[in-house]
């Protein structure tokens, strides 16, 4: 009884608060049209196909008089009757068609009867475009109306001056549901060569990032490490993959190790190195992912109770057996979620497969390629991308659900004590140089971007020159430092105000379909950016539903801030929660107390907060939007100039010396924009220095 | 392979002495005056990106006309125009092989237009006969290779489409992706028409067996050749002229022996363009030596095929690159089956490559 009374009362409290309501419907607004509506399209698009069929009409396929028919096929005989024309397939391999006729007023066309069924008679055939053009059953003459081009004899032709009625021949669209494209594509070799492809990627990538990341993390956590230097190589090396853009890696992996590359070349005269392929984009894609790991096990590690490991090694055993034995099954959970992690970020990576793939095609690139290509197979494209969208949500779903509660309960809680570091040489001098040569490596790789720009010609004139700079500002450069810049300073305060938002309700409002709104949120994460691409091409570019509803937002700039938000998203969100959870409940309430309403409790207690989150939030978008490509290279139109859709363009044509300036310049902004962020949070913060977690 | 090299630095020094004005053009001051009245143009451009660049700004001088522009493959513009719904982002085609403009046209996706200028076309072939789409420049297929690979590795220069089936080449050749490049639309086209629907088919999957990578975009391969990344590429020889240009003085240029084609650069209107004036005036600005005339200092070595402009001077010391020399290519077999030759040219290699799977 009183929690019924409880409940009723909180409903109360919920519904007496309108600045909430509001927000929270708003809220699903949003996500329901910008991430669940497109992704939905998708599906759609795999069952639904359309097909465009070669008729001609009836009426005229012979010399005989003109007979019509009512809708039933009968012949019309009655009055005032509603007149059809029977389409036959001239080859005879599709059913008659009974088409509605229409007759002309000027503009506009009614519905056909009968009785003036000698004027000017227009059969109406639906397009691929939604529009509706006309055919003049009757009077030729007054063709000259028609409004759109129409199809005849398998030509375009703007008006039926000169054309013999009878040859007449009309396409129509029509559209049925199927499940023929799943089957199809899963008998499709370049589908099923890119989902292995795509499989085994993901598995390598997701081991090699484990085992470099724990490397890092063991080393950083367990080892004396002496030299400062060393230290603040690993804090670089696990901070430029977060600033750089997708596919710098790509590039220098091509400019240093590939068949005319400065290092295989020139230094080792290695002359049929190759670098494109599977083994090139596991190593690229495991050096941009394994700092991610690397992050994630550092902290896992801190909390593990060193008491464990020393009342084992006290019992005599080596450090190699405690490790197997006591600290690897305690992270074993957390091993796998980073796995997880990594796997789906290598499956959803679309700029390098696009760039050092080669013939190695994964799905993203093949959705891409499907998309873009002369084929032009968008159910399949859609069901490839469905496929692809489940792989990941699965994962997903695993992490989520499973591996991070279990994480969770193993390790829980700070450390007793601090923990005694390994001084042991024969550990810390192999450990120390294996992690060195790899931090080493990766900083060659992305020094190797500004001298691209600065060498001449690759391969053939090292000397420094600024042609490479120059040519960049005279093609654009520009304009597509503005517009990336600007949308994604644009993008930056809706998403971390929209992520604040969102934490804040999941954490400390109870409410129908919170839940909801925490997964749909996170879900963008699972989301890989080739597919939230499609999705809002399908989408949007005819308007919701095809109606032309919103078909305005398309190929603006405010649909490419939109993706932006949703992709970062759940970054945002996720800090949100956490910083969220540590704050009492009480101190809001003492402000509801007081009298203030939900939005300025939210405004003027929370927000001050977590300003640090909220901050954090508003650089890690800022970052990952100026540095995507996956998701907008579908959606940028000539308005819009993207610096990496630039780089791509550049690199996939080989003009590298363009592309490094590019990716010069955008990683000196992005790094200048994490620089910022930790000043002013070191200055104005709440607490810490927050690091903002990478892609 | 250096007498060509001799040759090219001969009309380098030409170039400098060959006056590049074209006689002065006329534009219907009624059409001029509606488009600028529309104000703006959106140009999806498919050659060069300092050629689209170079003639956008042009443009922009020429009638105060806002020009926003975006280099994309040709099979990218037409994915996008496709899948726009006749609400197409962009106004106007620029540049890239004409086989996607047929394709493009026959599903509706252009806009019919008489320009007046088309009369300076030397050949009625530079055209589409209902005025979907104008040629504004030519462009010759054949290989590029990069002379000092060849000679480290001790092979010969390709001379023929038969010699690049041979073992040696395997894993050394670049080709674009039928699939985004009209470039590789056209060698499918040519081959088919060359030796026939099933020969022709059958090669391209023998050549298949040799090809390194497949690029993005037609002219990516050519890129490749100066630094070594690719040893021969197939596309069209401007793009190696530029390389050339560039300092990469280790490429040569070939045509193949056994015949080739060639391309006709095109510019045409899509179907709901918003800008139609802006648009029109583009078709026939680009037809005027304003605009074509720009290909040859934004270093797009094209032949050109309207009569009165000048052909690049780099170009015309080139007695083998003659563009009369190719065979006798079938527009309307291209414009009829281009779709349908690039998708048995899939499943024909999807089902050899399943071969291969097969025995492994």
């Amino acid at each position: 009884m009183s929690k019924r009374q409880s409940a009723a009362l909180d409903r109360k409290k919920f519904f007496g608060d309108p600045v909430m309501v509001i927000t929270i419907v708003i809220l699903f607004i949003f996500l329901a049209l910008f991430i669940l509506y497109p992704l939905s399209m998708l599906l759609v698009d795999s069952v639904l196909i359309k097909s465009n069929d070669l008729y001609s009409v009836g009426a005229y396929a012979g010399d005989a008089e003109r007979v019509y028919y009512t809708e039933n096929g009968d012949v019309a005989a009655e009055e005032n009757a509603q007149i059809f024309a029977l389409l036959t397939s001239p080859d005879g391999s599709l059913p008659d068609l009974l088409a509605p006729l229409y007759r002309s007023t000027g503009l506009f066309a009614a519905k056909a009867q009968l009785k003036d069924a000698g004027g000017a008679l227009y059969l109406k055939v639906v397009n691929s475009q939604d529009k509706s053009a006309y055919i003049a059953l009757g009077d030729l003459d007054a063709v000259a109306e028609v409004p759109l081009t129409y199809q005849a004899n398998n030509r375009l032709v703007r008006d039926m001056n000169g054309i013999d009625p009878a040859t007449l021949c009309v396409h129509i669209d029509s559209s049925s549901w199927t499940l023929d494209t799943f089957p199809r594509i899963f008998k499709d070799y370049t589908f099923n060569n890119a989902l292995k492809n795509t499989l085994v990627l993901g598995g390598l990538t997701g081991l090699f990032s484990l085992l470099i990341g724990l490397l890092f993390a063991y080393v950083d956590v367990y080892v004396h490490i002496r030299s400062r230097v060393s230290k603040r190589l690993f804090d670089v090396v696990s901070m430029l993959p977060v600033v750089s853009p997708p596919f710098v890696l790509s590039l220098s992996m091509i400019l240093l190790f590939g068949r005319g590359g400065l290092i295989t070349r020139k230094l080792l005269g290695i002359y049929n190195s190759d670098v494109y392929g599977m083994w090139g984009i596991v190593i690229v894609q495991t050096l941009t992912f394994f700092p991610v790991v690397y992050l994630m096990l550092k902290g896992l590690l801190k909390n593990i109770d060193p008491s464990m490991e020393e009342a084992a090694r006290d019992m005599g055993a080596s450090r190699w057996k405690v490790f197997t034995t006591v600290t690897l099954p305690l992270m074993l959970p957390g091993l796998g979620n980073a796995f997880l992690v990594t796997f789906i970020e290598s499956v959803a990576d679309f700029a390098n497969p696009m760039i050092i793939g080669g013939s190695y095609d994964t799905l993203a690139t093949t959705i891409y390629l499907r998309i873009t290509g002369g084929t032009y197979d968008i159910n399949g494209a859609s069901a490839m991308a469905v496929v692809l969208l489940f792989l990941t949500l699965f994962m997903f779903m695993i992490q989520k659900f499973v591996l991070e509660k279990k994480t969770a309960a193993t390790l829980s809680g700070k450390a007793s004590r601090v923990r005694m570091l390994i001084e042991d040489k024969s550990v810390r001098y192999p450990l120390t140089v294996l992690c060195m040569g790899i931090s080493a490596f990766v900083v060659l790789m992305y020094i190797a971007v500004p001298f691209g720009a600065l060498f001449k010609l690759w391969g053939r004139d090292y000397s420094l020159s600024t042609r490479w700079f120059e040519q960049m500002f005279r093609e654009g450069g520009w304009k597509a430092f503005k517009d990336s810049f600007l949308l994604s300073i644009i993008a930056s305060p809706i998403t971390a105000l929209l992520s604040m938002i969102i934490s804040y309700l999941v954490v400390k409002k109870k409410f129908h379909g919170k839940g909801l709104i925490e997964f749909v949120s996170m879900l963008a994460m699972a989301v890989p950016g080739t597919v939230l691409g499609v999705g809002f091409i399908r989408g949007f570019s005819g308007g919701i539903f095809r109606t032309g509803f919103l078909q305005s937002i398309y190929g603006t700039g405010a649909i490419l801030v939109i993706v932006f938000v949703v992709r970062s998203l759940p970054v945002g969100t996720r800090s949100g929660i956490s910083a969220l959870r540590q704050i009492d409940k009480s101190i809001e309430e003492s402000a509801y107390d007081m009298g203030a309403g939900s939005g300025k409790v939210f405004m003027s207690v929370t927000l001050p907060l977590i300003k640090d989150s909220f901050f954090s939030g508003l650089v890690t978008t800022f970052v990952r939007s100026i540095t995507a490509i996956s998701a907008v290279i579908l959606l940028v139109t000539p308005r819009f100039l993207l610096i990496t859709c630039r780089i791509n363009e550049y690199a996939e044509k080989g003009e590298f010396g363009v592309a490094c300036a590019y990716a010069t310049i955008l990683i000196a902004v992005t790094y200048a924009a994490i620089l910022i962020m930790n000043i002013v949070l070191k200055y104005f913060g709440t607490s810490r220095v927050a690091k903002p977690s990478g892609e | 392979m250096k007498k060509i090299l001799s040759i090219l630095l001969a009309a380098l020094m030409l170039l400098g002495c060959v006056s590049v004005a074209g006689a002065e053009t006329e534009f219907d001051p009624e059409l001029v005056a509606a488009a600028q009245a529309e104000g703006e143009l959106v140009v999806y451009g498919s050659c060069e990106e300092s050629y689209l660049i170079a003639a956008c700004q042009h443009f922009e001088e020429l009638f105060g006309i806002k020009v926003s522009y975006q280099r994309l493959s040709t099979g990218e513009v037409q994915a996008k125009i496709s899948n726009e719904n006749g609400n197409p982002s962009g106004d106007v085609w620029f540049g890239g092989t004409n086989d996607p403009y047929n394709e493009a046209a026959a599903a509706g996706l252009l806009m019919p237009y008489e320009a007046k200028n088309a009369s300076h076309l030397v050949n009625e072939s530079y055209r589409d006969p209902e005025g979907y789409w104008y040629g504004i420049y030519k462009g010759i297929l054949g290989f590029m290779v990069n002379n000092e690979e060849l000679q480290r590795l001790g092979l010969e220069a390709p001379q023929s489409w038969d010699d690049l089936l041979k073992e040696e080449y395997k894993g050394l050749i670049w080709l674009s992706n039928p699939n985004t490049a009209g470039t590789a639309k056209l060698v499918i086209n040519t081959m088919v028409q060359m030796r026939g629907h099933d020969e022709g088919l059958a090669y391209l999957v023998e050549l298949d067996k040799n090809i390194a990578q497949y690029t993005k975009s037609g002219s990516g391969p050519s890129k490749k050749v100066g630094i070594g990344e690719c040893v021969i590429a197939i596309g069209f020889l401007h793009d190696g002229v530029y390389q050339i240009l560039q300092g990469y003085d280790n490429i040569g240029l070939i045509i193949p022996s056994d015949g080739t084609s060639y391309e006709i650069g095109s510019t045409a209107i899509f179907e709901g363009a918003a800008h139609v004036n802006a648009a029109k005036l583009w078709i026939e600005y680009a037809l005027s030596p304003e605009c074509v005339e720009l290909a040859d200092d934004a270093g797009s070595y094209q032949f050109l095929v309207i009569d009165n402009a000048e052909t690049p001077a780099a170009l015309a010391a080139f007695p083998e690159l003659d563009p009369t020399k190719t065979i006798d290519y079938d527009f309307a077999d291209a414009k009829a089956n281009t779709s349908k030759y690039v998708q048995d040219y899939f499943d024909a290699l999807g089902s050899a490559a399943d071969d291969r799977f097969k025995t492994e």
